[in-house]
């Protein structure tokens, strides 16, 4: 006897049919296949709008918007460097949050109020990200995009080479949607960026939303979801014009074309959308390649009729994206490799010194410059931590239990990844790995605390006080998941905005940087060398399309111009070797500490151990030197010309 | 019996088509018009560039029946993936990827789409039409407050923005030598409200040129070219001083050799 499979592929022996038809039977019930279109997942919007219901849309949104008013405040409040204005940040933050976490706990909602409320939840925290800085690009790899940007819009041609963000140029699918809308539009790259990465915030958390449902009922997928958006790099990191926050919203999506359209559409849209993320996020491709590859052999290994038939459609759509993301790697962005080995080289030798016991582990919550943060919020950055670890360890037991589809297994063993993702934490090199992985293990994360979180609370919880006390519960977890997630993923010196701080990224870019980088577009020749502090050079190559320069020359740091007090003959064969064409040096690097360890670069001497600022005869020097010309100056930033130097003036 | 239920898809067809006519027009004009009001260049690019590549897409591959949401999802996914490649594909011509080229993209991709599309047999578009909710105050109103809220919370934030913009008080000036023995000389002000400044020109000791009563509010900015005098020679160092006019004195110093 051959039983055809759903689509036709296999067939199996009467032996083999009826020894899996008694393992089925002997199984615990699985969980339900998901609903096939969202009208037959439960009631429509207009059962949710009827009489006699809580209008729970409206009240999510409500308070979400009330919570995005305070930390509006909260932000003007550290614009002046007002006290309370961090309490008040974290109380607007939960504000947001809460209410609507409490609605999908407590209440029972509709799907379609629910998907509304996470859209709600979605659009209220990347506006928490743009009252960040309303008027400019600020976060470093921003300005990194915003130059390639700007150079798409200079040239009007891609793969050009962008000396802060080596690597983006070659992803540029962020950058050409935003050129693409900032010239048919005229608007400014900044509003067509907020515009582009606001849309892919909110498809990002929807189309979560809809890629758990196929695995779990719409209350777990919107909690699973609400979970996801506690991780580190949810709130700002992933909330940034940058080409990872494109990825993240297009990736999901790809899951959801397979699973979603017929098998011949889906193969040929499935690959389409691949492809837009291979084009858009080296990361984010490779985890989606792996993802596609895990899932394709889980079908095959399950065996559950209900996937066999879009078998071929994953296998298909990761064939085609796996053969594309390796062409693409090799043939046009082999900067790639450059560009991530050194990271994962990096950690993975801090980790084996510290391993070996070479090395301490490093001091958590250790803030460079002494911008650390208060002992509460150590305290419940590491329970979220605790808590995520355990929430996965208790979720995969829950998950095997279920015996979930594919996707669920595969969604599983991303989230049950999240515990090896905190092993680079333990040095310096590795939390920016640790970091970034956020956003990619959470997917699965997500999946397992929202498990754990069902099965605590079943909804409506308010008919029984310990059901309640469960929800209570809950609701406790998640606010320490998100406001230690913001804790983990997120500089101290960074959470809001504030004065200048020297070399602490977005609190760097001030008027007067900004201005004096504006000054450098109209008057000094694009792609001269010049060298600076780091937020200076970064700003140069942003907006007035210089390359500037870091690391050594010859053996010596170029930084060394910056913190000799003298100019002496060292310092004379920097300039001259590495052909530095102009010295930009903001002054008020000698007023205070580095926010983010480090003036220059991160391999400069002293680099995230400085005790005392850069002395004021360092920065002072260049003035009194007279083969320098100074071509400009505020009064704080002086730009210096070294063409007497570069000629052999000295 | 057959018939009607043709009739029907066809006429949803037809409207559906109408209306990417209809946005793919307008967006050309809006694009090519310089005196488009801004909301109305967002309220007709945004959806001409990140939905209807995507909607095509799925008209064109028979998507089959799809939930709004979905649908939603996979045509702002697909056509992020589609302008993303043909990015690729503008950046290999000659005019890149102009304001034209992207034009001409588009609306040659939507007609060729929307023959193929039509060529399709039984291809529909879009899912079952969906019924307007019935309307709830409650969640109207409740919705209406959190809008006012978001608008105030945002006001607010830029205001808090602007301010402190503008809290930093400095003055720019710049001296950079532009070739034939001149120089450009400038100055930018960040002073609160209008400020008066001067500016001398000094060789050495010797003061060459002086330019007084510049008149600058936030933000403005005053330039002249230079031509150096003759007893300026290579080599000499030229310096310009700037100061503020109320309270007297002098706030920048900055030089440059003059090049031989």
């Amino acid at each position: 006897v051959c039983e055809s499979a759903e689509a036709g592929r296999h067939t199996l022996s009467v032996q083999e049919l009826s020894h899996r038809r008694a393992r089925e039977a002997a199984r615990p019930p699985v969980e339900p296949d998901p609903p096939r279109s969202p009208s037959e997942a439960g009631p429509s919007l207009r059962d949710a709008l009827t009489p006699n219901r809580i209008p729970a849309v409206g009240l999510g949104a409500l308070a979400a918007a009330a919570g995005l008013l305070v930390v509006a405040i909260a932000d003007n409040l550290a614009r002046t460097s007002s006290t309370g204005a961090r309490p008040l940040f974290w109380a607007g933050y939960m504000a947001i949050v809460l209410p609507i976490a409490a609605l999908v706990l407590f209440s029972r909602l509709t799907r379609r109020e629910l998907m509304w409320l996470m859209l709600a939840l979605g659009a209220v925290l990347y506006l928490v990200k743009v009252m960040h800085s309303p008027l400019w690009f600020t976060f470093h790899d921003e300005l990194g995009h915003l130059r390639t940007a700007a150079d798409i819009q200079q040239t009007g041609h891609l793969f050009e080479h962008n000396p802060i963000l080596r690597a983006s140029p070659f992803f540029p699918a962020l950058e050409t949607v935003t050129t693409a809308l900032a010239g048919l539009s005229g608007l400014s790259l900044f509003v067509s960026g907020l515009v582009v990465i606001g849309v892919a915030r909110l498809i990002t958390i929807v189309a979560l939303f809809r890629l758990y449902e196929f695995v779990m009922p719409p209350r777990a997928a919107a909690l699973a979801t609400i979970v996801y958006a506690s991780n580190p790099t949810f709130l700002y990191f992933d909330g940034q014009f940058s080409y990872e926050s494109l990825a993240l919203a297009l990736a999901p999506i790809v899951l959801l074309g397979i699973l979603r359209l017929a098998p011949g559409a889906g193969i040929v849209l499935g690959s389409t959308l691949a492809v837009g993320v291979i084009v858009t996020h080296h990361l984010t491709s490779y985890a989606l390649c792996a993802f596609l590859a895990v899932w394709a052999l889980l079908v095959v290994v399950a065996r559950r009729r209900s996937e066999e038939a879009r078998a071929v459609t994953i296998a298909a759509v990761a064939a085609i994206a796996i053969a594309v993301a390796v062409v693409w790697a090799l043939l046009v962005a082999p900067v790639t490799s450059g560009y991530i080995t050194p990271v994962v080289r990096n950690a993975v030798h801090a980790l084996a010194d510290v391993a070996s016991g070479g090395s301490s582990v490093k001091h958590p919550f250790q803030g460079a410059g002494g911008y650390g943060r208060p002992a509460w919020e150590r305290i419940v950055s590491l329970a979220s931590v605790a808590i995520v670890s355990l929430g996965v360890l208790v979720g995969l037991v829950a998950a095997i239990r279920r015996r979930p589809s594919a996707l669920g297994w595969a969604l599983a063993l991303t989230g049950a990844a999240y515990p090896l993702t905190l092993l680079p934490r333990l040095t310096q090199a590795g939390t920016e790995i640790s970091n970034r992985s956020s956003g990619f293990v959470f997917v699965g994360v997500g999946y397992l605390v929202a498990l754990i979180l069902v099965r605590a609370v079943p909804a409506p919880v308010h008919r029984r006080v310990h059901q309640v006390g469960w929800g209570l519960g809950s609701l406790a977890v998640l606010a320490v998941l998100f406001i230690g997630g913001v804790g983990i993923g997120w500089a101290p010196a960074a959470l809001q905005p504030g004065p200048f701080i020297p070399a602490a990224n977005s609190r760097s870019i001030d008027p007067l940087s900004r201005w004096a980088a504006i000054w450098a577009r109209n008057h000094l020749r694009p792609d001269s060398r010049l060298s600076g502090d780091v937020d200076s050079s970064l700003l140069m190559a942003a907006y007035a399309g210089q390359d500037p320069q870091s690391g050594t020359i010859s053996s010596t740091p170029v930084s060394r111009l910056f913190t000799a007090t003298r100019l002496g003959p060292v310092e004379r064969r920097i300039i001259v070797a590495d052909q530095l064409r102009y010295l930009v040096v903001d002054r008020r690097i000698s007023d205070a500490l580095p926010g983010i360890g480090f003036y220059f670069a991160p391999g400069e001497p002293g680099a995230f151990r400085h005790s005392h600022p850069i002395p004021d005869a360092a920065v002072e020097k260049f003035h009194r030197a007279p083969y320098l010309d100074e071509v400009f100056s505020d009064g704080r930033i002086s730009i210096y010309d070294t063409r007497k130097l570069l000629r052999g003036g000295r | 019996v057959t018939v009607v239920p043709r009739l029907r898809s066809l006429g949803r067809r037809d409207a559906a088509d109408g209306a990417v006519v209809a946005l793919t027009a307008a967006a050309t004009v809006v694009a090519l018009v310089p005196a488009a009001p801004l909301w109305l260049r967002i309220a007709v690019l945004v959806p001409f560039l990140l939905g209807l590549p995507g909607y095509l897409a799925l008209r064109v591959a028979g998507a089959g029946r799809l939930g709004v949401e979905d649908r939603v999802l996979l045509t702002v996914g697909l056509s992020i993936s589609i302008l993303a490649i043909a990015g690729l594909a503008l950046d290999r011509l000659p005019t890149g990827l102009s304001r034209g080229s992207w034009l001409a993209a588009i609306d040659v991709g939507v007609v060729a789409a929307l023959v193929v599309a039509r060529r399709r047999p039984g291809a529909a578009p879009a899912g079952r039409p969906v019924a307007p909710p019935r309307v709830r105050w409650a969640t109207v109103g409740t919705l209406a407050l959190a809008g006012a809220l978001v608008a105030a919370a945002l006001t607010v934030d830029i205001r808090g923005a602007q301010a402190q913009e503008r809290r930093e008080r400095f003055v720019e000036v710049w001296l950079v030598p532009s070739g034939n023995h001149s120089a450009v000389l400038g100055v930018r002000s960040a002073d609160p409200g209008v400020t008066r400044y001067r500016v001398t020109l000094a060789d050495g000791s010797r003061q060459v040129r002086t330019w007084s009563r510049i008149r600058l509010g936030w933000g403005e900015s005053w330039q002249v070219a230079v031509a150096l005098p003759a007893s300026v020679r290579p080599g000499d160092t030229v310096t310009a001083r700037l100061y503020r006019e109320s309270p007297r004195r002098p706030v920048r110093s900055i030089h440059f050799t003059v090049p031989g």
